[in-house]
This record gives C-alpha cells, sequence and structure tokens, in this order.
C-alpha cells in the first residue's frame, strides 16, 4: 500500500463529495421552491422535458447561466442533475484513490460499477 | 401543479422521512403508497420520485457514516457491481409494466417489510460473530458503544452477490432503497456486524439508484417539481428523525407501523 495516499483520504474524499453534492443539489431545489413562492405562476407553466444530453448544457457556464437561475423548473432540474451526478462523482474518485493506493483488484472492481452507470445513461439516450 | 400541491409532497416527504429514520428503513415504503393512493400520482411518476429521494438521503448519511469509519467501502464497490445491474434491469422492466402490475408488485414488497419487522421486534436486532481471520474483504471500525475496535472478516461473498442483485432490482422496479433485505442478508450471511452493515448498504444506495435514475429520466418520469419537493421534505425529514430516533422506543412506533404498512399493502393491491 502507498505511504502517500490511504483509506483515511479516500474516506474524507468521498465524504466530502457527498456532502457537497447534497448540499449544492438542494440550494438549487431551494431557491427554485423560493422563485415559485415569489411567482407561483411559473409553476403552472412548465418547461419542455429536457433531453437526456440537453440537460448537461444546463450547468455550462454561459452568458444565459443566470437566466436559467430565474426559472424554477430549471432550476429544479439543476437539482436533480447535480443529485444524479454525485454518486458517479463517488465511483470516480473510489477508482482514483484505489490508483493511487496501486490497489488492482479495486480498480477494476470501481471500473466496472462506473461502466454499468455508463451503460445505463447509454441505454436511455438511445 | 400549483403551490398547493408541492407543499403536500414536501409535508409528506418530511413525515415518512422522520419515520424512514425512526423505524431504521428508508421512508420509500411509506411515501410512494403516499403519493400514489392519496396525491393520485402515476406510479411511475411516484417510484422515480422514490428513487431521486434516496440518491439524496443516501448520500446525506453516507457522508456522515463513511467519515466514521462504519462504511465498508471496498464490501460497498463489491457489491455495487450487482446493486446496479439489478437496478438497470428493475428501472428497464417497470418502463415496460403497467401502472397497476407494478402496484401490485409494491403491495407484495409492503407485505414482506412488514413481515421483516415483525420478525426483527420478535427477535430483536441479531449481530453477527466477528472474526478476525484471513480475507480478501475484512473490514474495521470502532464502535463508541462498546468502545471497542470491531474486526471483521466478510463471508460468503457469492451469496452476498445474489441478494444484493435483488434488491438493487427491487430498487430499480420499485423506487426503495433496499436496505431492508441488503441488511440483515449482510449480517446474516455475510457476518458484517449490524453497524458495518447498515453503513454499507445505505452507501450502495446512491449509486444503486442513479443505475435506473436515468431511464426513468428518459422515460420522462422524473417530474421536476414533484421530485424537488420530495428531496427537500425527505431530507429534512431525515435529518430530524436521527436526531430524536436516539431518544424514542422504538418498539411500539414500529408496530403502529408494521399495521400501517399492511393497510398500505391491500390498498396498493387493490387498486
Amino acid at each position: 500500500m502507498s505511504r502517500l495516499f490511504n483509506d483515511t483520504m479516500m474516506e474524507v474524499l468521498v465524504s466530502r463529495t457527498l456532502r457537497i453534492g447534497v448540499y449544492a443539489s438542494s440550494i438549487f431545489m431551494l431557491a427554485g421552491f423560493a422563485v415559485s413562492l415569489l411567482h407561483p405562476e411559473t409553476l403552472s407553466n412548465p418547461v419542455e422535458h429536457p433531453a437526456l444530453s440537453q440537460l448537461l448544457t444546463l450547468l455550462r457556464p454561459d452568458a444565459e447561466f443566470f437566466t436559467r437561475l430565474l426559472q424554477p423548473f430549471l432550476l429544479f432540474y439543476l437539482g436533480i442533475l447535480v443529485l444524479l451526478l454525485t454518486p458517479i462523482f463517488r465511483v470516480i474518485i473510489a477508482i482514483a484513490s484505489f490508483s493511487l493506493e496501486r490497489d488492482l483488484r479495486f480498480v477494476v472492481i470501481s471500473i466496472m460499477v462506473l461502466l454499468i452507470l455508463i451503460l445505463s445513461v447509454y441505454l436511455s439516450s438511445i | 401543479m400549483t403551490l398547493h400541491s408541492f407543499f403536500f409532497i414536501l409535508s409528506g416527504g418530511f413525515v415518512t422521512g422522520i419515520l424512514g429514520a425512526l423505524l431504521g428503513i428508508g421512508g420509500g415504503v411509506f411515501f410512494i403508497p403516499y403519493l400514489v393512493l392519496f396525491l393520485n400520482i402515476p406510479i411511475h411518476q411516484a417510484i422515480a420520485t422514490g428513487i431521486v429521494s434516496v440518491i439524496a438521503t443516501s448520500s446525506a448519511a453516507a457522508s456522515v457514516n463513511v467519515e466514521r469509519k462504519f462504511t465498508n467501502i471496498r464490501l460497498g464497490m463489491v457489491l455495487e457491481v450487482a446493486t446496479t445491474i439489478g437496478a438497470v434491469l428493475g428501472g428497464v422492466s417497470a418502463n415496460v409494466l403497467s401502472g397497476s402490475a407494478l402496484s401490485k408488485i409494491f403491495g407484495i414488497l409492503l407485505f414482506v417489510v412488514a413481515f421483516l419487522m415483525i420478525r426483527r421486534i420478535r427477535l430483536g436486532e441479531g449481530d453477527a460473530r466477528s472474526t478476525e481471520d484471513q480475507g480478501w474483504l475484512r473490514g474495521a471500525y470502532y464502535d463508541p458503544a462498546i468502545q471497542k475496535e470491531v474486526k471483521y472478516t466478510v463471508r460468503r461473498v457469492p451469496l452476498g452477490l445474489t441478494i444484493s442483485f435483488l434488491a438493487g432490482n427491487l430498487s430499480g422496479l420499485l423506487g426503495i432503497g433496499g436496505g431492508v433485505i441488503k441488511v440483515p442478508a449482510m449480517n446474516l450471511f455475510c457476518a458484517v456486524p449490524m453497524k458495518a452493515a447498515t453503513a454499507t448498504s445505505n452507501f450502495m444506495i446512491g449509486v444503486t439508484a442513479v443505475a435506473s435514475a436515468f431511464i426513468y429520466y428518459a422515460h420522462n418520469q422524473i417530474h421536476p417539481v414533484i421530485t424537488s419537493a420530495a428531496v427537500i421534505g425527505v431530507l429534512f425529514g431525515s435529518m430530524v428523525g436521527t436526531t430524536i430516533s436516539a431518544k424514542v422506543r422504538a418498539r411500539t412506533i414500529t408496530l403502529i407501523f408494521t399495521v400501517v404498512l399492511l393497510i398500505l399493502a391491500v390498498l396498493m393491491i387493490l387498486r
């Protein structure tokens, strides 16, 4: 086992990733909730369900990013997207951590989990 | 969708979040029937809501459990290979099945959960003997309750994988976390101590749920407003529930809500 990286460091990273993901997602959702309290009519005008491929573009920090943050529906979608990405990030961190620990068996196992998740995204987008 | 229904979903999520934490099961077994039976939300959407909600509660609880070293990340990753495959298949099947079929399967699941809860009241929380010999999957954590380090070796990994596959399948099909079968199985069959089994099962739920969440998303079943109201409600509810669960005697509550589960089971089957 490598001295540079150990299980405790992996645990701290995994724990922080999960916490940040939950916080970020709830902030988006609560913001959406706040905006819809101020403008209840927006809830009755749903936006079109963005396709999976469009969903990621919601996070793109372009010129329209802040105008998106004023629409409750897009804020809700952003919250959901962040929540769905959180466990995926957690798996990626596990892969990186096991690699740094030179624990090959668990690098392979974690990559298998990631591949199954990627497969499910692929199955959903065809 | 009105602000009105947003509040109903949020408060329902809050109450079932508390219940889930108090009873030591995911809130989904109460929350999904609540959405279907009382708010008339189509069952596919209700299940999708359950799936996204358990990602939130699982991640929130896991961030604490991992830091306290109760979670066995290696064991979790191994079993996730099976839970995610199960969840993908469950998600695909759910979107092929009709609403009334899903509702009946959900009702049957509620009967099973009620039975497992009665069994737990009668037998109490069992615990596996911790063994210290060599194996490729081991674990250790410090248990503050007995002020000792607990070391264990995971046994019967293939059986653990099989049950994890089933739990993942249930998660993808019905939107629950599946801890209710994973925890006793990991404890009884794989000799994982209760604290580690609970934490590791919870750890796996987020990744498992994500494996079917995209399938529900693609079938347009993840409603942004319903899901967000549910996530906020369930998250706060389970935070409150975790805080008060140490102070409440679980036995009586478990008995009462086992009866509630049986009633919900009948209602879901008749629907």
